[in-house]
């Protein structure tokens, strides 16, 4: 071996350097890889997720019952009972989860109402993604009396709890699933739009936005070219959490009698139908309440395992977090 | 930074410590933990403060400055950063085998730390004469009446305008220096022997920067108090230090009396600091900054740590770890090829 | 920030524009109302000569004045069902509605703040891992269905409290502990991110440096600086009770101010419904207004010099 030279230990040094410089990097970037595999909360979310959507989506298609149809020779039926309305065909031959007080098959209900839950959630959420992404973007980068116009509105709707809201435009606009809808989406809006603004606001600084303007790119161009792909993230996580958020609130105001209404079945309906008979059947009553708790949790599970891989940030944000 | 700071021509030469060391620390190793890897951030790190002396600990940010303070201290972040060797020999006593309660006694009644952000430093709900009052309380048996009273009066030496009103004010109705000198007032306020001041002026204003400095050296004088002044400005080390210690990716490097260490530094590392710096006395055409990065922990180069940055690096330097060690001349310095100083 | 008086001129300008709102809604169902009292029968002009004798008819902007004039003086009018003075149901269903609130409000952060510090303290022992599991089914379980619960563990199968009634201390414990468990799951939350954040701030290790004890320290230094968006949030957990209020005494049969709304929606006793609307949004702008001046008490860098 010949002596190395003082100029090639030092280039054989900075090698090292550069390979360790490089493998920290690769290695943070396999790490978030990891940390998302790894990340056992979303993991379990997604689980039970794609189940309840599985059960919600085919259960009706595969189990075969119809819903609607009462049996009074079949009221309270246990869990696999036989029941007359149930065709030689069938499946099972049995009801799955028993009949409830005017013998409807309880798991035929309950898949719609997954579907009812699922159908509120999404609906809600997608419109209060939206137009909260719109109010916050707006007003966040404008500025001036637009960006104040947009806040007391947003503030005003935001300051008041849900229930309530969907109380008063159930008492303005009767029953049923629509006022349900609306409340949940306009508060769920109002959320989404205050953090979206505060995101904006805080972008709005950062220097490539600066240098976005500076280089005289139209403001829509900015907007959402520029600002819109680094809150979408951000806000696509904050919405799961609001996901959980309409659940509850279309299970709740069911339960209470304000929002679907029958024949609809919804999760928070049979909650309340099975609650008169809780000493006997409880199952009529937890069966369905569980589910809830399962989709709630599912997806809590996926925007806390999204939260933790993309940004660690919106923790903060999401103590605020107000559902039911 | 400024003259104002300066020291007397007739104190400066240092005197050569006599006497024995007020602190002491002996060998001194402190690791962090990290991903389940542990590295050395302090390596070997001896250091003695002797009473009435400013001792100056210099190095880039990250070099393991704040660290040696902490451990001192015994407030170091556990985990992930804990002592793993060592003694730290205060009036003869190991500040690390001393009890928990021990060492929260000596903590501001014998030593004392300012740190350098004043801004977050302070507790933001606690009015500036709550927080001394309770500081006095907590070591002394006296009043509250009596604590408001001695905070006050700390408050006007350390030259805060206005002291008694601001004994209600809250860290953030203060400016940046005005939160220094109550910092300053909290870890004077029971007479310490020693006072580690962790880059104390850094976060501050230019103007400001020399007011503080001032100030810090008129109460280490006239308490006969000891300092150990952590700072990356070798313009504040010129103007204030006795002794100084001059500190590489964790490891002392070369130790000085002030004078000797500007006129005739050893270590190529010292002499790359002074060469980087724009207003030392020694007449130069340009600045040379020092190549390179400082190496992280988890990489060290296996020889002598700096000589991948070092021009005058030979090959013992690469495969040999060279000891902190005294030449001919009574210089201290840990260099296996020291080169004769050029600006 | 804004100062005191302008979030208070805020409140009210709110509180005037919700009355609006909230008279608009409920109005907008004004044509079932008479269906509350009249017969399926009943003829057209019949249900014409009914609404001109409540006003019905009159132009929406002065039935609002009217109506506000009529609360102010005190007259509030009668159930549409049962002929109730709205002024008893009133000072009876509030008079509950204060108890089981003012208990769920006491819980959650008598519950809230200790556990909180507890997992904060025990961080990522088994102490943190229980707590915190408690806080996520806290937040994730819905309240009609731990009410149900509740009464089929504790009132059915155990016996130990009645499912329903009011208002003694043993029918109070059911419906406070699940009107406060929401609050309770966030408050834990808070208390321990807010106490882990402040335990990891500079001025920690300054006050240690003093040679202040860890129990100064942790429990007087940090605990304050964690408590103030605890405490500033504490108007909004008002809002919060307000709404569950209103599916948690309807389960407990717990005769409340919630209670009365959802049955006068429900029966569109648009009298009833239309005042109970209106007290609990004062309550909640109230909660809303408290948290911003709690936060101003509390955060001494709102205070002005």
């Amino acid at each position: 071996m010949t002596p190395e030279t003082g100029a090639s230990r030092l280039e054989a040094w900075n090698d090292r350097l550069a390979e360790y410089e490089a493998g920290r990097h690769t290695g943070a970037f396999q790490a978030a890889l990891s940390r998302m595999r790894r990340n056992k909360l979303l993991l379990i979310g997604s689980a039970l997720g794609i189940l309840v959507v599985f059960a919600g989506v085919l259960g009706p298609v595969i189990y075969g019952v119809d819903h609607t149809l009462q049996s009074f020779r079949d009221t309270h039926l246990p869990p696999g009972a036989p029941g007359h309305l149930l065709g030689t065909d069938h499946l099972l031959g049995a009801h799955l989860l028993g009949t409830d007080h005017l013998g409807r098959d309880i798991a035929a209900r309950l898949f719609i109402g997954i579907r009812v839950s699922l159908a509120v959630a999404a609906g809600v959420t997608v419109f209060a993604l939206v137009l909260g992404l719109l109010l916050g973007m707006f007003g966040g980068y404008l500025g001036g009396w637009r960006d104040r116009a947009i806040r007391g509105v947003v503030d005003f709707v935001w300051g008041f709890p849900l229930i309530l809201v969907a109380v008063l435009l159930a008492g303005g606009l009767g029953g049923g699933l629509f006022p349900v809808i609306l409340a949940v989406g306009l508060v769920n809006t109002a959320a989404i739009a205050r953090v979206v603004r505060g995101e904006v606001l805080a972008l709005s600084e950062r220097e490539f936005i600066e240098a976005a303007k500076a280089g005289g790119l139209s403001t829509p161009r900015i907007m959402f070219r520029h600002l819109f792909p680094n809150i979408l993230a951000p806000a696509l996580v904050l919405a799961s959490y609001y996901v959980a958020v309409a659940i509850i609130a279309e299970a709740a105001l069911s339960f209470i009698g304000l929002g679907a209404q029958p024949p609809t079945p919804s999760l928070g309906v049979m909650v309340s139908d099975g609650r008169n008979f809780l000493r006997q059947n409880h199952w009529e009553s937890t069966i369905p309440g569980l589910t809830v708790v399962l989709l709630v949790l599912s997806v809590s599970l996926i925007g806390d395992g999204l939260r933790d891989v993309f940004d660690p940030r919106l923790r903060h944000e999401a103590k605020g977090v107000e559902s039911g | 930074m400024t003259a104002s700071a300066a020291r007397s021509v007739e104190t400066a030469s240092a005197p050569a410590p006599d006497g024995s060391p007020l602190l002491s620390v002996r060998g001194l190793r402190t690791t962090v933990t990290t991903g389940g890897e542990t590295f050395d951030v302090v390596r070997d790190l001896s250091l003695d403060i002797y009473p009435n002396e400013i001792m100056c600990l210099v190095g880039e940010s990250g070099c393991g400055k704040s660290i040696t303070a902490l451990s001192i201290m015994r407030l170091l972040p556990t985990p992930p950063v804990r002592v793993r060797e060592g003694e730290i020999l205060f009036k003869g006593r190991d500040l690390l085998r001393l009890k928990n309660r021990r060492m929260r006694r000596l903590r501001s009644d014998s030593i004392s730390m300012i740190f350098q952000d004043p801004l977050t430093s302070l507790d933001p709900v606690f009015t500036v004469g709550d927080v001394i009052a309770e500081v006095i309380r907590s070591h002394r048996k006296v009043k509250g009446s009596e604590a408001r009273r001695m905070a006050g009066e700390v408050l006007t030496k350390v030259g805060l305008p206005d002291p008694i009103t601001r004994l209600d004010s809250y860290p953030h109705e203060l400016s940046g220096g005005m939160r220094q000198r109550v910092m300053i007032a909290m870890a004077l306020v029971l007479d310490p022997d020693i006072l580690i001041a962790d880059e104390p002026t850094t976060a501050l204003d230019v103007t400001v920067q020399a007011q503080i400095l001032d100030q810090l050296i008129n109460e280490q004088r006239r308490r006969n108090m000891s300092m150990l002044l952590i700072t990356h400005d070798l313009a504040v080390v010129a103007a204030v230090a006795d002794r100084v210690a001059v500190m590489y990716a964790g490891e002392i490097v070369e130790e000085a009396p002030v004078d000797e260490l500007f006129e005739n530094p050893r270590h190529p590392y010292t002499q790359g600091l002074l060469r980087a710096l724009p207003q030392v006395s020694i007449k130069r055409e340009r600045l040379v900054p020092i190549p390179g990065l400082v190496p992280p922990p988890q990489l060290m180069p296996p020889g002598c740590r700096f000589a991948p940055r070092c021009s005058y690096a030979v090959d013992r330097c690469w495969t040999e770890h060279p000891e902190l060690a005294d030449d001919p001349e009574g210089r201290t310095f840990r260099c296996f090829n020291p080169q004769p100083f050029t600006a | 920030m804004k100062t005191l008086a302008a979030r208070t001129v805020y409140m009210v300008v709110v509180l005037v524009l919700s009355s609006i709102a909230v008279f608009y809604a409920i109005r907008l169902s004004g044509g079932d109302a008479t269906a509350a009292r009249l017969p399926a029968s009943a003829t057209y002009e019949q249900r014409e000569a009914f609404k001109d004798q409540l006003g019905l008819n009159d132009p929406i902007y002065e039935q609002y004045f009217n109506y506000i004039g009529r609360v102010f003086s005190g007259d509030l009018g009668t159930s549409l069902t049962n002929n109730a003075q709205i002024s008893d149901l009133l000072l009876t269903h509030g008079r509950n509605s204060l108890i089981l609130g003012a208990a769920a409000f006491v819980l959650v952060f008598a519950i809230g703040i200790p556990l909180g510090m507890l997992a904060s303290l025990r961080r990522n022992s088994w102490w943190d891992g229980g707590i915190m599991t408690f806080s996520v089914a806290g937040m994730a379980v819905p309240n009609f269905w731990l009410a149900l619960l509740a009464v089929w563990l504790f009132a059915s199968v155990l016996g130990w409290f009645p499912s329903a009634g009011c208002c003694s201390p043993r029918q109070l414990a059911l419906p406070a502990v699940v009107l406060a468990m929401e609050g309770i799951a966030l408050t834990v939350r808070m208390t321990r991110s807010a106490m882990l954040e402040n335990l990891n701030q500079d001025f920690v290790r300054t006050l240690r440096a003093g040679g202040l004890s860890e129990s100064s320290v942790v429990g007087r230094h940090v605990f304050r600086n964690a408590l103030v968006p605890i405490v500033s949030l504490a108007g909004l957990r008002i809002g919060q009770i307000v709404g569950y209020a209103l599916v948690v005494e309807t389960i407990f049969g717990w005769p409340g101010l919630g209670q009365v709304l959802v049955n006068a929606v429900l029966r569109r006793d648009y009298p009833v419904a239309q005042f109970f609307s209106l007290v609990l949004v004062t309550i909640v702008l109230l909660g809303n207004w408290l948290a911003d001046v709690g936060y101003t008490v509390v955060n001494p860098r709102l205070r002005k010099a």
